[in-house]
């Protein structure tokens, strides 16, 4: 049983590095499953820049999920990457109705719902929203990223970003988002009531 | 909760984030939900919190793949980089050297079986030291070049450059084992460079006393060593004076 120890000590150690916010993590990941994700995609209508894209955005979930702390160690990483890999990309060929041919890996996933803020992906608002964070400065862009992305409380932002304590923290978010929401109504012509 | 108090909850974004966050107790979050079926008012409100969230969402999304794509591309430019040039060392250093022993082995290949030229190519003449098996030609010839008893060292003439050239020989049975190939026809050659030029090592079986050795330059790529009225031909291409 060498080689399952193996992996599970590998993945802990990742697993770890990702907890510490270390994006090489992810890009020693990226290295490993490349190969069976370029075979899933180019297997299935989709090319090599395809595959690299949705394993870049299978990488994202995994950190997403470990960061918010919601990752549930139950298989090795490589498992859940191809998973996640394949449910992005068979949602994604679901999207643009492409001709799928009917393979089992497909209906395998196909019962996988995207969460509702998820759905909202493509929404004009949500757009620019995504583009007046481009804009915003720090400390809001970091302070909203990490409140609302990572998930951290106020107590760890006023570590992160040295703020006093945490009702600092909580003030400076409400003046934050205030900006963003100004931000993105000027986007949107004054429309965003 | 009642209705009442429930239209109040999306009024204060305090109560609408853990919602959104999934961060209420499933009790809660399911009367919310309830509650927003039949209130437009509150679903708005929602939506546009959701929609503000989603999209600082999307924001890190990109950002942390913009960030990885970075990483891979600028990891894979020094991995290609330094492939490359890994890659295009190893070919020059194997095809020098199945050059190298593809003559070397065909040289003795030949020898064995016809009359030919040594040719020595470009790379082999960059060599140091070179061993080289030639058939020995059985033709009378008229030198036109210098002859000597004994000789050991010649100076060639081609143009304006000079290459000196010694030859020296041995006994057969100074061959090394490893280049002993059962022919007497068969002159192993020893090509080496010396601080005072090329020095060509003959193994011969013929009494060290009875030798006669010349070296004539025929062409400016022709070398032709004589033993006692026989002649080996050597042949570089593009010329002997000044190649190695």
């Amino acid at each position: 049983m060498q080689t399952p120890f193996f992996f599970l000590n590998n993945d802990s150690k990742l697993l770890d590095a990702i907890r510490n916010g270390d994006e090489e993590a992810l890009v020693e990941l990226f290295r490993q499953n490349r190969r069976p994700i370029t075979s899933l995609v180019t297997r299935n209508q989709g090319s090599e820049d395809d595959a690299e894209d949705v394993l870049q955005e299978a990488m994202v979930v995994l950190w997403e999920r470990v960061r918010s702390r919601s990752f549930e160690y139950q298989a090795k990483l490589s498992t859940f990457i191809y998973a996640t890999a394949k449910n992005i990309w068979f949602r994604r060929l679901a999207r643009h109705r492409r001709e799928l041919h009917a393979t089992e890996e497909a209906l395998d996933v196909a019962t996988d719902d995207a969460s509702p803020l998820e759905e909202l992906e493509e929404n004009e608002r949500v757009l620019a929203v995504q583009k007046a964070m481009e804009q915003m400065g720090n400390p809001c862009r970091d302070l909203l990223l990490l409140f609302y992305w990572e998930e951290r409380s106020m107590e760890e932002i006023a570590i992160k970003l040295g703020f006093a304590n945490a009702d600092t923290v909580k003030s400076k978010k409400y003046q934050c988002k205030k900006s963003l929401e100004r931000l993105v109504r000027s986007m949107l012509g004054g429309s965003d009531g | 909760m009642g209705d009442r108090q429930l239209k109040h909850w999306t009024k204060s974004v305090e109560n609408i984030e853990p919602y959104l966050m999934h961060q209420l107790d499933e009790v809660k979050e399911k009367e919310y939900t309830d509650h927003l079926q039949m209130c437009e008012e509150c679903r708005l409100r929602v939506q546009k919190e959701q929609e503000l969230i989603a999209g600082i969402l999307r924001f890190g999304r990109m950002e942390l793949k913009r960030r990885i794509n970075q990483r891979i591309q600028s990891e894979q430019g020094r991995r290609f980089d330094w492939a490359q040039v890994a890659s295009i060392a190893a070919a020059v250093v194997l095809m020098f050297a199945a050059v190298f022993m593809i003559r070397w082995f065909t040289d003795f290949e030949y020898g064995r079986t016809r009359n030919r030229e040594i040719v020595f190519k470009d790379n082999e003449v960059s060599q140091r030291s070179l061993w080289i098996t030639g058939k020995v030609i059985m033709q009378p010839r008229i030198f036109r070049g210098t002859l000597s008893d004994r000789a050991s060292s010649f100076i060639i003439k081609q143009g304006n450059a000079t290459q000196t050239i010694s030859i020296k020989y041995k006994q057969l049975t100074e061959l090394p084992p490893t280049k002993r190939i059962g022919d007497e026809l068969i002159i192993p050659t020893f090509l080496e460079q010396t601080s005072k030029g090329l020095q060509l090592t003959l193994y011969t079986n013929a009494p060290e006393q009875s030798l006669t050795m010349g070296i004539e330059a025929v062409s400016a790529e022709s070398l032709i060593v004589y033993i006692k009225g026989q002649q080996i031909a050597y042949n570089i291409p593009g010329g002997w004076a000044g190649r190695i």
